[in-house]
Parts: structure tokens; sequence; C-alpha cells
């Protein structure tokens, strides 16, 4: 069991400035002290509902946005410092798939140059070499030769979610961050994109980290899934745990709030009160205690970490009242 | 259904004519709602859903041409309307809420000036009266301190937030008719199960019929009663909710059903997809819209179009096939 990618109380701030200066008046903290680990050839799902952090949890781990604390290893190297110099030989191995392929491909550029531009990371791979993967990629992702001369905007989203996850992988890497790959996408076609990126994580012995607000996505693809709620993670557990015996009020929430496809299973669901509070001004204690149904004083007051559970090791939850 | 239907939608075509040439985005399509019931029209994007919603308030843009069919409500055709009585019954007696909460709300006004407006063109009251009845409204989809909130700009509302001011000013002058074109799929789940919860509370109270647009088949089976499946712009099936999710009959809808990965799916199998995607509707032809993307695909479907047939449980698919494959 080696981890590929850890977090260690790794937190993103963003600056808010304001005044006559733009001098920095505070700090948003859309991610906060957070820790975990992704094995090697599995998947990490992460789930959570807009504003939680979870994009930004992301595009830290690959450095797009810096962490303001706390510390990044890729296979037990240290990564949160280094130059964007020093950067580039990572880069080949830990990819990025994002969330809408309508702004993720340049309208200016060739499906070819779209799929080259990647080597500019790897110049020591030979003319063939390039041509070779180019070519056996398309095949791999279900497209032909005929699309090389052709630009973004003649393709229809999910086709664009395969010329970008091809991009993703021409480098093969071993480390592919997915930020909401499939929302942008129709029911029949997130379908299968959903099975594409399952058979290529088996041929290719990928790890993913799974960003989604979907729940249904998550539980099909996840190996392990943290929920994340104001920046903070709540809960983590192996998928078949964290579906079937929840532990954290919120998680309970988030699961009983999903449609279920049944209309004969209309029942009345426990909902949520109120909004996410603000992030610039998150709430003492326990982030989610004024959404609760089981907050009490404790709450109000003290931050739970997050705890193993007694019975099973792998199940953590931040919570007073578990 | 012995009961008369509030709106009946008859044969309706709709075409753009664009660069490329004649886009038909709906063709002949049927359906009826009836009082205190939702029809849910579900398909994925470019289906024609939305056009025909457009069609129904008579917002299509100049460049559409309904080509064919008629729109009936309150016994007259929508479609035959001048502009002047067609603003009598746009907001007031139909109403429409839209999926994105933002750009659907003015943000130079207050939420409260806007909802007061729709009451302020369409009945008889004096500005303070529309004032309290916008509070009423407020308060009435749980906005909390209603007051406060009146005199807010949208930017300062989260979006589950702006979403219930917007059925706030739908329902401002208690329509008969209210169309939700994919009113939760920008919102989060939490906060679309306070919505759905929402919508059917007020259904219930004014006993409204809903046009629920979605291609979220989850949300489908919350809230509707009777579901209209659309694919190419036209309808392939319909039934009640039941039956279409316990007695698919057509491929699509059931190939719809099978590539939700849902909480019931299981880790490792394979989710089912519908190969290929969705035709262009510039050249339609003869054949049956979904036979290039169909497992049943014979030589007649590349021949001949299904009608819409109606089957002994009331249920109407269009397919050569239904009989068979179920």
């Amino acid at each position: 069991m080696t981890s590929i990618i850890r977090a260690e109380n790794l937190s993103v701030g963003f600056p808010i400035r304001g005044g006559l200066f733009q001098s920095i008046r505070s700090e948003v903290k859309a991610v906060n002290d957070v820790s975990f680990e992704v094995e090697e050839g599995k998947t990490l799902g992460i789930v959570g509902e807009s504003g939680c952090g979870k994009t930004s949890l992301g595009r830290a781990l690959v450095r797009l946005y810096e962490p303001t604390q706390g510390k990044i290893f890729f296979r037990d190297q240290d990564i949160t410092h280094l130059s964007s110099y020093e950067m580039r030989s990572f880069r080949k191995e830990i990819q990025m798939i994002f969330q809408d392929p309508y702004a993720s491909l340049n309208p200016r550029m060739s499906v070819q140059q779209i799929l080259e531009e990647p080597f500019r990371l790897d110049p020591s791979c030979s003319k063939e070499e390039r041509e070779d993967r180019l070519l056996k990629l398309l095949d791999i992702v279900g497209m032909d030769t005929s699309v090389l001369e052709r630009y973004p905007h003649e393709f229809s989203g999910g086709q664009r979610q395969r010329i970008s996850i091809a991009r993703t992988l021409i480098l093969r890497p071993k480390l592919i961050i997915a930020d909401e790959p499939v929302s942008a996408l129709d029911v029949s076609i997130q379908a299968q994109i959903l099975n594409l990126l399952k058979e290529l994580q088996e041929k290719f012995e990928l790890t993913y980290i799974f960003i989604s607000h979907d729940l249904g996505v998550v539980r099909y693809v996840a190996d392990v899934v943290l929920v994340m709620y104001l920046g903070n993670i709540v809960e983590e557990a192996p998928v078949e745990i964290l579906f079937e015996t929840p532990k954290h009020p919120y998680t309970k929430a988030l699961l009983d709030a999903i449609p279920k496809a049944d209309p004969r299973r209309r029942e009345k669901k426990n909902i949520l009160l109120g909004d996410l509070p603000s992030p610039m001004n998150p709430p003492s204690g326990c982030v989610f205690h004024t959404r609760c149904p089981l907050a009490d004083s404790i709450c109000k007051i003290k931050k739970p970490t997050l705890d193993r559970q007694p019975n099973n090791g792998s199940h953590k939850v931040a919570c007073h009242k578990v | 259904m012995s009961q008369k239907p509030v709106l009946s939608i008859k044969d309706l075509s709709v075409s753009f004519a664009t660069e490329k040439g004649l886009c038909q985005a709906v063709k002949k399509v049927n359906f009826a709602v009836y009082e205190g019931k939702t029809l849910a029209l579900v398909g994925e994007s470019g289906c024609g859903k939305s056009v025909t919603s457009l069609a129904v308030m008579r917002l299509l843009p100049d460049l559409a041409n309904v080509s064919s069919g008629s729109i009936h409500f309150n016994g007259q055709d929508l479609l035959t309307l001048n502009k002047n009585s067609m603003c009598s019954v746009r907001g007031n007696d139909i109403a429409m809420i839209f999926q994105e909460p933002l750009t659907a709300l003015n943000p130079v006004f207050t939420i409260g000036e806007q909802i007061a407006e729709a009451l302020l063109i369409h009945k008889r009251i004096t500005k303070k009266q529309a004032k309290d009845r916008t509070c009423e409204l407020l308060d009435r989809v749980r906005i909390p301190e209603a007051r406060k909130r009146f005199d807010e700009y949208p930017f300062q509302l989260s979006g589950g937030m702006k979403q219930r001011a917007l059925i706030a000013m739908a329902l401002a002058c208690e329509p008969k008719i209210l169309i939700a074109d994919e009113p939760t799929t920008a919102l989060d789940v939490t906060i679309q199960a306070g919505i759905l919860e929402l919508m059917k509370e007020l259904q219930k109270e004014m006993n409204m019929g809903i046009i629920f647009i979605t291609h979220d088949l989850g949300v489908v089976a919350e809230i509707a009663d009777a579901v209209s499946i659309m694919y190419a712009g036209e309808v392939i099936e319909e039934g009640d909710v039941y039956q279409i999710f316990e007695n698919p009959r057509h491929p699509y809808t059931k190939g719809l059903l099978e590539s939700m990965p849902t909480l019931q799916t299981q880790k490792g199998e394979k989710l089912k997809t519908i190969k290929g995607s969705v035709p262009n509707l510039f050249n339609r032809t003869e054949a049956c819209n979904f036979e290039n993307r169909c497992a049943y695909a014979k030589e007649v479907c590349r021949k001949e179009k299904p009608f819409l047939e109606e089957e002994a449980s009331g249920a109407k698919v269009a397919c050569h096939f239904h009989r068979t494959i179920s």
C-alpha cells in the first residue's frame, strides 16, 4: 500500500483586498487544514456542494493555486514549494481534466495541435513516438484520425471531453485530477465517458482524484470518498461504508437529498435549513453547526477533529455527536 | 382522464431559419396539462423541450417559425392572440421560471420591485398593496425576513434564495399554468430538495398545472404525474410516471434509465450506454430518429418513421418494435 499523493494540513486561502491601496483586508479560507492520501491505482472521490472548496483543493494539488499552509507530497517528495521549472517534471505525471469541455479547449487550435501541445513538457520524445501515441490514444478514446484537422467547435460536448481526455493522457501521467468531468454532459453521454475513464484506469494503472457534486457518479467511480463542507473534510470513508452507514449529519442530509429514480419512494426528506454560511466569515466551532439538527453548545465552541471510528480505522468523521 | 385539460398542445411544429438551412427543432408535438398535475418534459440538450415551452409563452426569437399546430388555453388558441392579449395571459395566467436564477433577475432592481412589477401590471392595485402582497409571497416561499429582503438586490441573495424569489415572482398572479424550465439544475442537491418540496406544496395550494422541463430523471420521479420523453424534437414516449419508470417501452427511455448511475448501481458494474449521439436536425429523413443509436433497429426503422401509438394501458410509444422489446 503506497500512496501516490499525500496532503498534510493543507490550506488554501485567497486574500480579500479593499480600500484605497487595495491592501489585504482578510482572507477567505477555501480549504482549511486538510489531510489525506491517495493509494496508487485507486480513485479518491471528493464531494460537496458549490463553495465547499473541492475545486480549490484539486487545483492546489497540481499547484495551480498556491497552498497557504501545509505540504503536498508526490511519491514522498515534497512538491509544495518547487519552482515552476522544477514542477515541470511532475507535470508530466500529474494531469487534470476540467469540467467544461467548451472552455478547456483552445478554439484556435486544431485537434492535432491540442494533442501535441503537452509534448512541450517532454521534448525528448521523438516525432515517431509522438505520432504513434497520438494515433493510439485517439483510438482508445473512440475517435478516428479524421478529427485531427478539425477544430473544437465542430464537436459535441461528449466528443470534446474525449479530446480533452486524450490530451490529458498523452504524456502517460500516473495521477489524474478530474474536476467534474461529466457534469456538463447529458446522461447518455455521461455514461460513455464514465465507462471510458474506468477502462483507462485499468489499462494505464491510473490514479484518479475525482471531484464531483453528483453522489451517484462518485459512488460509481470512487474507492474512497471525502465529503467536504465549507473547506473542511467532515467525513472520509471507503465508498460502500460511506453510502451504507454515513455518520456525519451533513453526509446523511446530502444522501437524503438525492432524488431517487423511483416514483413510489417519494418520502418526505430531512431538508437542511438555511444556506451555506459565507466562507469569509465561517461559523465558530464546528462549521456545520448553523444547519445541523444535532448541534448543541459544544458544537458552537469547539471544532471537532477528523477522528477514526473505533470499529473501522478507515472511516473518519469530524463530529462531536457521533 | 375525463377531466378537461387546462392547456393542450396539438401538432406543434417549430422551425428555425438559419444560414445552414431550415432546422426543425420541434415536430408535431402533442400534450395536455391538467389542473393540479405536473407534466414532466424530459430529454437531453437540443431535444426541443425548451423551444416547446417558449412557444407556449410566445417568447420564441424572431428566427423561429411556428409552422403548424395550436396551443389551446382557456378556450382560445394562444398562437392566434395579438400582442396585447398575449401580454395579459403571459405572467398572469401562464408564468415561467428559468434555469439560471442569476440571469433571470435584473441586477439593477431590488427583488421586491421585480416581484411587485408583475402585480402592478396585471392587477389593479396600489403600490402599497403590491408591496404587502410581495412580502406575503416572499414569506410564503420561505425567504426569511421578507421585509428586509424586499429592498435587497439579486447579488445579495444566494442561488437557492434567488430561485425562491423567482418562484414568488411567477406565482404573484396565481397562474393556472406554471412552466418550470430546469428550475433546479443550477442548484446543489440539498437546495434542490427544498425547492422541489416548495413547488409541490404551492401546487397543492393553488391547484395549478405545472410543466416541468428537466433532463434529470431522478427529479422527474420526485415530482411528475405524467411524463413525455422527447428526442430530436419529437415526443417518443408518454405515460404516467409509474409506467415510464417501471415499464419503459421505447429503447431510448430504457437507455436513459439504465445509463444513470444511481445509488443502487453496483460497483464495478459497467454502465449501459447509448452509443453515438443525437442526429442533426437539419436533414430530417423518413427514418426513425433514434435508428442510428438503437440496438433493436431493423430495416423498417430506416424506411418508416413510427407513430406515437396508444397502448391498452394508456401509455403512448413511437417505436415499431415496442411490443417485442419489452
